[in-house]
């Protein structure tokens, strides 16, 4: 079947009524998870798993989709609103985003980020339409040491980026690590640091944990002090970029929807990575780096675009290997399988209108997202507005519910709590959460292709710089760190480090 | 550096010294901890690595850079804390807050959902910029029962329902 025939088969699923209505209501769901901080795609997805029960294969995928690439659109607009990020893809979108509010530009910044992520979005689906079996046949080929190393740079390059002090970074890096090894050992089968406790034995949840670190952790900061709340009061309008705004987002957002496809096909790369590495490479090609954090529309534009485009290429390895390269496609993965069809390479021959019927229901979904999103705005901005003593507890009773509905586990409300003070306490003494959470992501991944690709070339440390594509990503790592690490290099990292304040 | 250097810094810097001192302690305590489980966990060999080989090497590492960040504490000059000084923060509601989530957790198995998340913003409420008792009240029962519906009746998810009946 040739791309033609096969977008036919697609579309004839994807505009299937009942199918529009799934595809509808997941990008909707998706963008209202996307805009209340503290609840984000994993936990909705969770919540609405067991929805897909009483669904068709194509309905319950096409739905559960919808929720992640709607959350990639919902997270911007709290983040330029607010300054708090919906969901953690959007931590960037803060920087500038919020600073354009807060000039009476939040119009135009959430403007963007809608177009940008539309682009992206449709881009990022064209790309995986084309460009899915000879990528897939690319990331066959990697072995454990490729992605031992791989998954060490996207690490050293998220600690290179992150603000404040690398040392403290490292910190962060190393203890998500440990964590992310809590629970049984894949190999050997032993438990590993779970403290006899049977709800470790599966290792730390990562809903939790996020949610206190991002969400929860940000409440407290908010609380701190009395305070006026940050939502951006002013009536929000001009949602049309103007000419010069599409002139200086253009090029960013065609960057960004590049970078952010291509990392999204890594593991570990997603959507978060996408958009820090983004915001960086915009800052670093930029004439004026030192409009970036004070309200540069180029620090909306590419970052969006890069967590969208990011959010199409995760679907490539999950579709034609079967391997989810984060939580969320993890996530995906299980609705596929609570469908009985196992996705991977068979999954185009077996089940053409299922993997097209899902492409082409992403080509929609980004259609409905942009036509809903921009009327839609005022009434995600009174959603927004409601005050802080309001909100608050809302959002902390989202964060609860969430936490809770993903596992049906009260110990993971104690972990969300007991990660709620630790994230406040990192957010005080700058210690990032970033490294630790992609840390902790890639931690049991990294160990197993540790040690596989040990084993494999029985004990030589050698195979990690022998093979070509593993010893150019432990090169480029040596060298960020390296230029992080040594006082005359760490004045050129500061200029492109990712500053919060 | 001297006294006098010591005293110069502004409340932020002194708070940063303090918690660096402090956490980088703590941490190369884990750190220590940590390479020491992996060490009984067993390391394997290098053809055939055990379970306990990268908890070990990331222990230690940990420890080590840990430990970096105590010994240089003394001599950082520019760190600040994030946000206001130590003694101007509200620990008071931070602490309620967190309270108020905990016993929330400890609570929704044995009073069930309902009450529990009434009571839980019934205290949140009343705590963040507190609202006055009616709205509070109000507030807290009506919130409870839409989401309730949406989320229990609606999307189905399982909770608890305690003293309410069997969920």
């Amino acid at each position: 079947m040739d791309t033609v025939q096969s977008l036919m088969v697609g579309f004839g699923v994807a505009l299937q009524p009942i199918n529009l209505v799934y595809c509808f209501m997941g990008v909707f769901i998706g963008t209202l998870i996307g805009v209340l901080p503290g609840i984000g795609p994993v936990a909705a997805m969770s919540l609405l798993m067991p929805l897909t029960f009483h669904l068709t294969p194509e309905a319950s995928i096409i739905m559960m989709a919808g929720i992640y690439y709607g959350a990639m659109y919902g997270g911007s607009t709290t983040a330029v609103l607010v300054n708090i990020p919906g969901e953690a893809a959007s931590i960037v979108t803060t920087l500038d985003g919020y600073q354009m509010a807060k000039q009476g530009r939040a119009g135009p910044a959430l403007g963007i980020a809608a177009f940008g992520s539309f682009i992206a979005g449709t881009v990022a689906v064209a790309a995986l339409t084309v460009a899915a079996p000879p990528l897939a046949s690319i990331a066959v080929k990697f072995g454990p040491a490729e992605y031992f190393s791989l998954m060490v740079l996207g690490l050293t390059i998220l600690v290179y980026l992150t603000a404040g002090s690398i040392l403290k970074s490292l910190v962060m890096a190393c203890v998500g690590l440990v964590l992310g090894l809590v629970g049984i050992d894949q190999i050997s089968g032993f438990p590993r640091m779970t403290f006899e406790r049977m709800e470790l034995l599966d290792g730390v949840g990562i809903v939790p944990m996020a949610m206190g670190l991002f969400g929860i952790a940000e409440i407290l900061f908010n609380i701190e002090q009395r305070q006026q709340r940050s939502l951006v009061g002013e009536r929000i309008e001009n949602l049309l970029p103007t000419r010069e705004d599409w002139k200086q987002s253009a090029g960013p957002i065609a960057r960004g929807s590049v970078l952010g496809f291509l990392l999204g096909i890594l593991p570990g790369g997603g959507s978060v990575v996408a958009s820090f590495l983004s915001y960086a490479l915009e800052k670093r090609v930029s004439r004026h780096p030192e409009r970036f954090g004070k309200g540069a529309i180029e620090g909306v534009a590419g970052p969006e675009a890069a967590n969208n485009a990011a959010a199409g290429g995760a679907f490539i390895p999950l579709l034609t290997l079967g391997i989810p390269p984060n939580v969320i496609m993890a996530l995906l993965l299980g609705a596929f399988i609570i469908n009985n069809v196992e996705p991977g390479p068979l999954l185009m021959i077996k089940h053409p209108q299922i993997f097209w019927g899902v492409v082409c229901s992403m080509y929609i979904g980004n259609a409905m997202l942009l036509v809903l999103n921009l009327p839609l705005i005022g009434l995600w901005v009174r959603l927004l507005k409601v005050p802080y003593n309001l909100l608050f507890p809302l959002i902390l009773l989202f964060c609860a519910i969430g936490c809770y509905s993903t596992s049906n586990s009260i110990f993971d409300l104690y972990v969300m709590v007991l990660f709620s003070l630790i994230g406040y306490l990192m957010k005080k003494f700058g210690y990032e959460p970033a490294p630790l959470v992609l840390a902790f992501v890639l931690g049991s991944m990294l160990e197993l292709n540790l040690r596989k690709a040990l084993i494999l070339s029985q004990g030589e440390l050698s195979t990690f710089v022998t093979r070509p594509i593993s010893a150019t990503c432990l090169a480029i790592a040596l060298v960020l760190l390296l230029t992080a690490l040594l006082p005359i290099l760490r004045r050129k990292r500061e200029t492109i480090a990712l500053d919060a304040t | 550096m001297s006294g006098a250097q010591c005293w110069a810094l502004n409340d932020g810097a002194k708070d940063m010294r303090a918690a660096d001192l402090c956490i980088g302690g703590l941490l190369t305590l884990a750190g220590a901890l940590i390479a020491y489980e992996g060490h009984a966990l067993g390391l394997g060999q290098l053809r055939e690595p055990g379970p306990g080989f990268i908890l070990f090497w990331t222990g230690l590492v940990l420890a080590g850079l840990a430990a970096t960040i105590m010994v240089t504490a003394p001599f950082a000059k520019r760190a600040q804390i994030a946000g206001v000084p130590l003694r101007e923060v509200r620990w008071a509601k931070l602490a309620i807050l967190i309270a108020t989530l905990g016993a929330y957790a400890a609570a929704l198995d044995p009073i069930g959902f309902i009450p529990a998340t009434v009571l839980m913003l019934l205290v949140l409420f009343r705590t963040i910029d507190p609202l006055p008792w009616l709205s509070a009240v109000i507030g807290a029962v009506a919130t409870t029962a839409v989401v309730y519906v949406v989320f229990g009746l609606g999307l189905g998810a399982q909770f608890p329902m305690g003293l309410l009946g069997n969920g």
